[in-house]
């Protein structure tokens, strides 16, 4: 699977969503996962972000590289509680490196806040075309020109990555080893140099092409397609926005307490 | 009467260049003309086009002495965006002139920057779209097309704005015969209808001949030829099939094979199905077939890029799963469509030498076999030259001494002729045929009809990821209706030597 997949139209429920209201969600739950303590809602968060994906179709596959990234950061942050954590009772000893019984708890929180945070950002990239961005920076008053770089790096990366992987291909083909990391840090500049210059003229090309179709011809453009927002969308979003600022409330006067 | 378009250069020189790039330029260009610029490589044919679009002097600085004049409007007096509308400018990758997420909102991209209304802007990508023939593609994402298709989707983002003077570069290179036909016949029909005025650079203004009115040749930055004419060039000097009786090389030891392959994509796109192909030692296969008929998929099996989900791959009597790719690649050679993909290196002869490194060869090997390789591609004297100094085709052939610095055995090459002019090809081709000669089996994936009909020995045609025919070149004239039926038109290459 490509790491940067294009979002593209599923025929569900979630293409008829404003970005806003996508954007809401997103952001309730990243407060949720930096405000709440409780551990059982935090286990409930990132599971409620991947069953809501499905339910809008996005396919378990396009979750796989996020989780591969979670498991491997989620081992570092017990590694290095393990290392440094002195709360609670001595479980094991490793030689000199003692395991506290304290160490895995905070680990375990950090990881589903973590979670819940990174998917709840995929999934909006994943379920939000690039152009509802730009439409809906474009509505904040952010001018155009910078509004569709948005779109124009979504369009780009995925075409970037096809482009490294033919480069790798052609590197290998003359024989040059890239199975582990030596090898892999070795084969760099073999690698980059070309990928650089492809981007470059790309960026060269592109920015000819686009120029030549008019971008910048007035300081408003026409877009194809508007935003339009529900009454029950508003609804969702402020009650979201009512949950969210609760949240926050209630953290900052556990703080004072 | 003021022609149309009006061109006077009588100097386009760019910093840091020694010559000039344009010289004594003058051209005029009447409404309704189809004008087809070729030429060998560097010979200004894209700096030409620039100056057409206004792209020289606006994007690209360079000095210019002279206007170029499109109706009333002088093109160095208008920015860019300004020139937009008036003419339409197609480049050779199609991909890099996609900028939106889908096809409806990219043709829509032009219009849109002129600050339509949005009724007359749907009305525009609908109209454009059913010119280029894709209806109901709105919603497509530019990555998930063909080659073809978003060649026709920069047409109708091009055609959206209803520019009066269409220029192109190249924009068929990379397509199939099919593919090709289909891109020039609806700009023929564009032009007859009297919507636009195109001027086109084609490495092969043969097949533009039910369309074009009029032929540019340039050298060296100046316009040597101007007729209603296409130059003559060719046939290739290989031994066309219709004079092959019999099969000019008898096949030798099997070189490589493989047996019921079948790959899929990860993304679930079929690659190859149930392909058995067999490559013999002094013979040049030719592997042929529409795009996306799976030819260099089948192609990267050889070396190991991929690796079949059932089936048997077998090198030089050994069957792949058992040899390291890097050894593998020792053994057989790969050289891609784009030279780009892999040249690096801040000089001709260490690009050449960067295989040879990796095999920690002693470096008085490296420097013996870099010089010959350079020799035989006619980059010796070039040696200390940055490879992106030198031309697309030079490249090409910097890209094929740096396989056959290796001594592979065999030989794959990709489309290795894409984009380049007649005796850029010709230059390739020959090498490839000495390989031949010399006793290597050599897998050439190609479109070209003629190369096939010229150079190979035995054709593999596919269709729809699986081996159709297999056959000598010389039983070519006896199987041309079943080829038409799968894409693979040779009658003209039979024609011109029939005639």
């Amino acid at each position: 699977m490509a790491l940067f997949e294009s979002c593209r139209p599923r025929g569900t429920w979630i293409d008829q969503l404003d970005p806003r209201t996508k954007l809401a969600w997103m952001g309730l739950m990243t407060i949720l996962a930096l405000t709440v303590s409780d551990i059982k809602i935090l286990v409930f968060l990132p599971l409620t972000v991947l069953a809501s994906g499905l339910a809008a179709g996005l396919p378990f596959r396009s979750f796989k590289h996020p989780l591969l990234i979670l498991i491997f950061t989620g081992v570092q942050i017990v590694i290095l509680q393990v290392l440094f954590s002195t709360e609670g009772q001595v479980v094991a000893a490793l030689g000199p490196v003692k395991v506290f019984s304290g160490a895995f708890s905070p680990a375990w929180e950090a990881f589903l806040r973590l979670s819940a945070m990174m998917l709840a950002t995929m999934q909006f990239l994943r379920w939000t075309p690039p152009e509802d961005l730009t439409l809906w920076l474009v509505t904040t008053r952010v001018p155009y020109r910078y509004a569709m770089l948005v779109g124009l790096a979504m369009r780009f990366l995925p075409l970037m990555e096809q482009e490294l992987g033919a480069i790798m291909e052609s590197q290998r083909s003359r024989g040059l080893p890239m199975k582990n990391i030596r090898q892999k840090i070795k084969s760099l500049i073999p690698v980059a140099l070309p990928f650089l210059y492809r981007s470059f003229r790309r960026a060269n090309e592109t920015a000819l092409a686009m120029e030549l179709r008019g971008f910048g011809y007035n300081s408003r453009r026409t877009f194809l397609r508007q935003l339009n927002i529900t009454l029950a969308e508003i609804i969702a979003i402020v009650l979201m926005g009512t949950v969210a600022t609760w949240n926050i409330w209630l953290k900052i006067e556990s703080l004072w307490l | 009467m003021e022609p149309f378009v009006e061109v006077f250069l009588k100097k386009v020189a760019f910093p840091g260049d020694e010559k000039p790039a344009l010289s004594g330029i003058e051209l005029r260009i009447e409404k309704g003309e189809f004008i087809v610029i070729t030429g060998p490589a560097a010979s200004g044919k894209s700096v030409l086009c620039h100056c057409l679009t206004g792209a020289v002097p606006h994007f690209y600085p360079a000095f210019q002495d002279g206007f170029v004049r499109i109706g009333d409007t002088v093109l160095s007096e208008l920015s860019l965006p300004r020139i937009a509308g008036k003419v339409g400018y197609m480049m050779q990758d199609p991909q890099n002139q996609l900028f939106s997420t889908t096809v409806g909102e990219d043709v829509a991209f032009g219009p849109g920057n002129m600050g339509l209304p949005r009724r007359e802007v749907r009305k525009r990508v609908r109209e454009a779209l059913e010119f280029v023939g894709l209806s109901g593609f709105e919603n497509r994402l530019p990555e998930t097309l063909s080659g073809g298709e978003a060649q026709r989707v920069v047409l109708a983002g091009v055609f959206s704005l209803k520019p009066e003077f269409l220029v192109l570069d190249q924009p068929a290179a990379e397509l199939d015969p099919a593919g090709r036909k289909d891109i020039y016949d609806r700009l023929g029909e564009l032009s007859r209808s009297g919507k636009s005025t195109i001027i086109m650079v084609s490495e092969r203004p043969e097949e533009l001949v039910q369309h074009a009115n009029r032929y540019l040749v340039m050298e060296e930055g100046r316009i040597v030829r101007d007729s209603s004419s296409p130059p003559v060039q060719g046939p290739y000097p290989g031994i066309p099939a219709i004079f092959r009786k019999k099969q000019t090389v008898e096949p030798g030891q099997e070189a490589a094979s493989l047996e019921n392959c079948t790959y899929t994509y990860p993304d679930g796109r079929a690659g190859c199905l149930d392909t058995d192909l067999r490559l013999f030692r002094g013979q040049m296969v030719a592997l042929m077939g529409l795009n996306g008929s799976g030819k260099t998929t089948v192609a990267k099996h050889f070396n190991g890029l991929l690796r079949p989900a059932s089936g048997t791959v077998r090198v030089l009597g050994r069957e792949i799963s058992d040899i390291d790719l890097h050894i593998l690649c020792r053994k057989v050679g790969f050289l891609f469509q784009n030279p780009d993909f892999q040249i690096f290196a801040g000089t001709v002869e260490e690009e050449a030498a960067f295989g040879l490194k990796i095999q920690r060869l002693p470096p008085e090997q490296i420097t013996d076999r870099v010089e010959d390789v350079l020799k035989g591609a006619g980059l010796l004297q070039m040696r200390k030259v940055h490879p992106h100094r030198l031309s697309r085709g030079q490249r090409q052939m910097l890209a094929l001494a740096s396989v056959l610095a290796a001594e592979p055995e065999i030989v794959i090459a990709d489309e290795p002729t894409a984009g380049l002019n007649y005796s850029q090809t010709c230059q390739i081709m020959d090498n490839l045929a000495r390989l031949a000669d010399e006793g290597k089996a050599v897998l050439l994936v190609t479109h070209d009809v003629m190369l096939t009909a010229c150079y190979a020995h035995r054709l593999v045609a596919m269709h729809r990821h699986r081996v159709q025919l297999d056959l000598p070149v010389s039983q070519l004239p006896v199987y041309t209706t079943e080829l038409q039926k799968i894409g693979l038109d040779f009658s003209p290459a039979f024609a011109g030597w029939s005639a």
